[in-house]
């Protein structure tokens, strides 16, 4: 079902079950798998391919350029999986080939209004991302994260799986799986055990991430020894050895950010360099 | 009636003689729009809403989408607008997912930019809602509440009448009334004084709100006992400082509308 007023531009292959509604436009190298709905207004651009049961709401704009300025036009994309929901007023820019290509959103994903994915983030399944909230560049969120409102995510940052992030901070390094990370800069400051008991952990590996969590956040030894010490009490089991892969990736990456490692762009060379010498 | 010919109108809706329909502006079925409201572009109206007269909506503004929750809309969900805000770009309103209440914005506001009233809200008159201010789910905020750009809110707070709580703030227990919130300790700056007495209140009232407010702030008396104090003070403002505190510490974490909570 196509509205009369929506923009369909050759190329574009749109399921026979999509609903397109009033003013949308889609550019010809998008597909759009099946049960897909746009409502009104959404934009869906560039070498973009959306899954089925996607909901966008008015005035998404997916697959948009990327905000960077190494971005030179280049043909890159942005992949969105199956049951995930658009809110009003959501970006999602395409990859650039510093970062690989390609911004990717899983399934089930719940992203509100206003909030920003930009160029190359990667977005696991199950993901809630709340309002107004902004990923930088080159971020991975792991599935069942959930980021509040009006949180900033500094680029290379990686959201731990089934961590949860609380309102309005500031993410400037990774923020480890299955804990409760906040403020401007953020902090761990606990285990996410509403999170992990809704999805069913059992209460030992909630209770053996408490302990970690006390190891190695709360009893003020150096990271090193806390690190050996959870892997010597906890290591049998296996969200501690999630959390400890979490922790040694964020220290062999740059900055406290694990995705760092990957990061391939040149020293930018400063263009008033000439005018100094 | 203006309605221009790019917009996406059905003939369901009700729309006062007087009111501006500009371009590529949708407008579903169940809305009824008052006399003298503008919809300048790309607006979208869709669910049961209701305003009232001499609204303007800015460009991309979406009113009336289902809650951002795992819960579905109620279904009898509705919005309901009164008259004279202004609604500026990419503001967005959600219907309620409680049965029976609508989803309320009252009169003379002003909502900037990327600012959201969520699922359940309940907004009164003369509010301004900065650039981006994030109200979650079930919050109230109570008449002439000022809220920075950036400003967060977490469900179920109260926020009282005359508060001004800064830009770039975070706010998670009841705020009661007349005060100013600056960052995100939940804990008041101080008494709005000149706006207070801008809006006509006697010296001798705002004078015995500062005091109130040092009672239970600075005075280091356990917070029970200081509202214990306010409880029977002379002045009706004092007293409604009293209510919010008191109602706030027999809620959970601060909120009083955390009774509410389902599951």
């Amino acid at each position: 079902m196509i509205h009369p007023t929506a923009i369909i531009e050759k190329g574009a292959q749109i399921a026979d079950d999509a609903e397109i509604g009033p003013h949308c436009h889609v550019g010809p190298r998008v597909s759009i798998g099946a049960g897909t709905v746009l409502l009104s207004g959404v934009s869906i651009r560039g070498r973009t391919t959306v899954g089925r049961k996607n909901v966008f709401h008015p005035y998404c704009v997916i697959g948009g350029d990327p905000q960077d300025l190494k971005y030179r036009g280049e043909d890159s994309e942005t992949v969105i999986g199956d049951g995930n929901t658009f809110r009003e007023c959501v970006t999602v820019n395409k990859g650039t080939d510093v970062g690989g290509g390609r911004t990717a959103i899983g399934d089930h994903c719940m992203i509100m209004a206003c909030a920003h994915v930009a160029h190359d983030s990667i977005i696991e399944d199950s993901c809630i991302i709340a309002n107004a909230t902004l990923l930088g560049g080159h971020v991975t969120v792991e599935k069942h994260a959930i980021v509040s409102g009006q949180v900033c995510v500094s680029h290379f940052c990686t959201i731990g799986q089934h961590a949860f992030i609380g309102g309005a901070s500031a993410l400037n390094q990774d923020a480890p799986p299955f804990m409760i990370s906040r403020d401007v800069p953020s902090k761990v400051v606990g285990v996410n055990t509403v999170g992990l008991r809704r999805r069913g952990f059992p209460l030992e590996t909630i209770n053996a991430l408490r302990e970690c969590n006390r190891i190695l956040w709360r009893s003020g030894d150096p990271k090193p020894e806390a690190m050996a010490r959870v892997e010597q009490e906890f290591g049998a089991v296996p969200e501690v050895q999630v959390l400890l892969g979490a922790l040694r990736a964020s220290d062999q990456g740059r900055l406290g950010r694990a995705r760092e490692a990957s990061r391939t762009t040149p020293v930018a060379p400063d263009p008033e360099a000439d005018l100094m010498e | 009636m203006s309605i221009h010919p790019t917009a996406v109108v059905s003939p369901r809706a009700k729309i006062a003689p007087d009111t501006e329909v500009g371009p590529f502006c949708v407008v579903g079925p169940d809305v009824e729009i008052g006399p003298g409201c503008v919809l300048r572009s790309r607006v979208t109206l869709s669910g049961r809403v209701r305003t009232g007269a001499r609204n303007v909506f800015h460009p991309t503004v979406v009113i009336g989408g289902p809650p951002q929750d795992e819960q579905p809309a109620a279904p009898d969900a509705r919005i309901e607008i009164g008259d004279d805000n202004v609604f500026h770009e990419s503001f967005t309103a959600h219907q309620p997912k409680v049965p029976g209440s609508p989803t309320r914005i009252g009169s003379s506001g002003r909502f900037e930019q990327g600012s959201h009233v969520p699922h359940d809200a309940r907004i009164g008159n003369g509010v301004v809602l900065g650039k981006l201010v994030l109200l979650a789910g079930h919050v109230v905020v109570d008449d002439y509440v000022r809220l920075g750009a950036y400003t967060v809110v977490h469900q179920f707070v109260t926020i009282g009448r005359y508060v001004l709580i800064g830009r770039h703030s975070a706010i998670s227990e009841d705020a009661p009334p007349f005060l100013r919130y600056v960052g995100q300790s939940n804990t008041p700056v101080g008494v709005r004084v000149e706006e207070l007495a801008r809006q006509g209140f006697p010296p001798a009232t705002v004078a015995a709100i500062q005091e109130a407010y040092r009672t239970v702030w600075e005075s280091g008396l356990p917070r029970h006992e200081a509202v214990r104090g306010l409880e029977s003070s002379a002045v009706p403002e004092v007293r409604e400082m009293a209510r919010v505190l008191r109602s706030s510490l027999q809620g959970r974490m601060g909120r009083a509308r955390e009774a509410l909570r389902r599951g």
